[in-house]
């Protein structure tokens, strides 16, 4: 009966082995399949292409849209901006040594020259202008982790080339273009055609003064008054011009056509001159289109001066001066 | 069956499953730690202009210079 006992006892242990055992194998394939599963999850996204999302085009502030104008600042540079978002699914960040942003480029070109004709490098105030960098081309705040807002900023001279009626590229337009380049070196690119306006301006000397003459002295090419006028726009213009006697502080008065205007430097009796009168004319002036940077376009218009015999004190008058289109 | 064996077994059933559920919530947690793959850190007014239309009164001066005459009279004897 002892006996018997023993074996049933020996019987369960065997058993509860047994199960352990099992349990213990199913559990360590668990584990190893588990533990495989952590290793192979190690991964590699891969790059992908930028994207310019928006591009907003401002002058001195105010929303250019597409195919809008453009109005310059006579004599200045006009405040311009490009404004928007770009986005990388490989995330952005608020500068460019950190995401995968590496650089924005902005341009504002003739659309004629295409983006090739308008690098780094070779800007022309009157058809080019280019900008990248930390200083003019700027990231702002970020919208999420891959989108983030740009700012580039650009001075456009009063000389650019007017592409409305009477400008210098009438039959072209304008692009602003935004490119967005990754670290990867892949770009995107968005642009918008715009018009700039003709701006007819002229910077005029506010005096004419011959002096000091004798009676009945005429002026000559050696001391007659150059009246040096610049440009200060985008468009081709004349001037016409009238005038007043001249009443002097003693006795007497100056004619208003003992005054002499020319276009070339000659003296007051020469055949070229022509007498000035109180009705605005037309001069033929004809100062063209500025063309160099370096280099402020100006043009001169001649005055001479017949005093009569009865004069005598300082004689004063004023000239009339009008900007007309050429 | 001896209430030891029975106590044993229980023991180490428990160890195990507490093993069991330990190995599981470890392989549940899984980093991904993306990489890219070509990503690279790297260091680093107006002035006075006259505009179309507009017309500017331009001041012209001329000072008289005095002349000396001389005068001269004969008186007849």
């Amino acid at each position: 009966m002892v006996e018997s006992n023993n074996s049933n006892a020996l019987t369960w242990v065997l058993g509860g082995a047994l199960v352990l055992i099992g349990l213990v194998v199913v559990i360590m394939l668990v584990s190893v399949n588990s533990q495989a599963d952590s290793v192979s999850t190690s991964t590699t996204v891969t790059n992908v292409a930028p994207t310019v999302d928006t591009l907003v085009l401002k002058d001195n502030g105010a929303t250019v849209t597409g195919g809008g104008t453009l109005s310059l600042n006579a004599g200045t540079t006009e405040s311009v901006t490009i404004t928007g978002t770009v986005s990388d699914d490989n995330g952005v960040a608020t500068s460019f040594a950190s995401g995968d942003l590496s650089d924005i480029e902005g341009e504002l070109y003739l659309t004629s020259l295409a983006t090739a004709g308008c690098a780094s490098g070779t800007t022309d105030n009157n058809q080019c202008y280019f900008t990248n960098g930390a200083a003019n081309c700027v990231l702002g705040s970020t919208v999420d982790t891959t989108t983030i807002n740009y700012t580039c900023t650009f001075s456009m001279q009063y000389y650019s080339d007017g592409t409305s009626t009477g400008g210098a590229s009438a039959a072209d337009t304008w692009t602003a273009s935004v490119k967005v380049v990754d670290d990867a070196s892949l770009a995107a690119t968005l642009t918008q055609t715009f018009e700039t306006g003709t701006l007819l301006a002229l910077s005029i000397p506010a005096t004419i003064n011959y002096g000091t003459l004798a009676r009945e002295q005429s002026t000559t090419n050696t001391n007659n008054q150059e009246m040096v006028i610049t440009q200060y726009g985008n468009d081709g213009a004349d001037v016409e011009v009238s005038g007043t006697t001249m009443p002097c502080s003693v006795v007497g008065t100056i004619p208003i056509a003992n005054q002499k205007w020319s276009l070339t430097d000659l003296s007051a009796g020469a055949g070229g001159v022509t007498a000035l009168s109180g009705v605005a004319v037309d001069t033929g002036f004809g100062i063209a289109y500025r063309t160099l940077d370096a280099t402020a376009l100006t043009k001169t218009l001649y005055w001479n001066i017949i005093l009569p015999n009865v004069a005598s004190g300082s004689c004063t008058g004023t000239d009339t001066i009008t900007a007309i289109a050429s | 069956m001896n209430i030891k064996v029975l106590a044993s077994l229980g023991v180490i059933v428990a160890l195990l499953t507490a093993w069991l559920l330990v190995s599981l919530y470890s392989a549940s947690r899984v980093e991904i730690t993306p990489t890219q793959e070509a990503a690279v850190e790297r260091s680093g007014g107006s002035l006075d202009a006259v505009l179309e239309g507009q017309s500017m009164g331009v001041s012209t001066s001329v000072d008289v210079a005095n002349k000396d005459v001389k005068t001269s009279v004969t008186v007849a004897e």
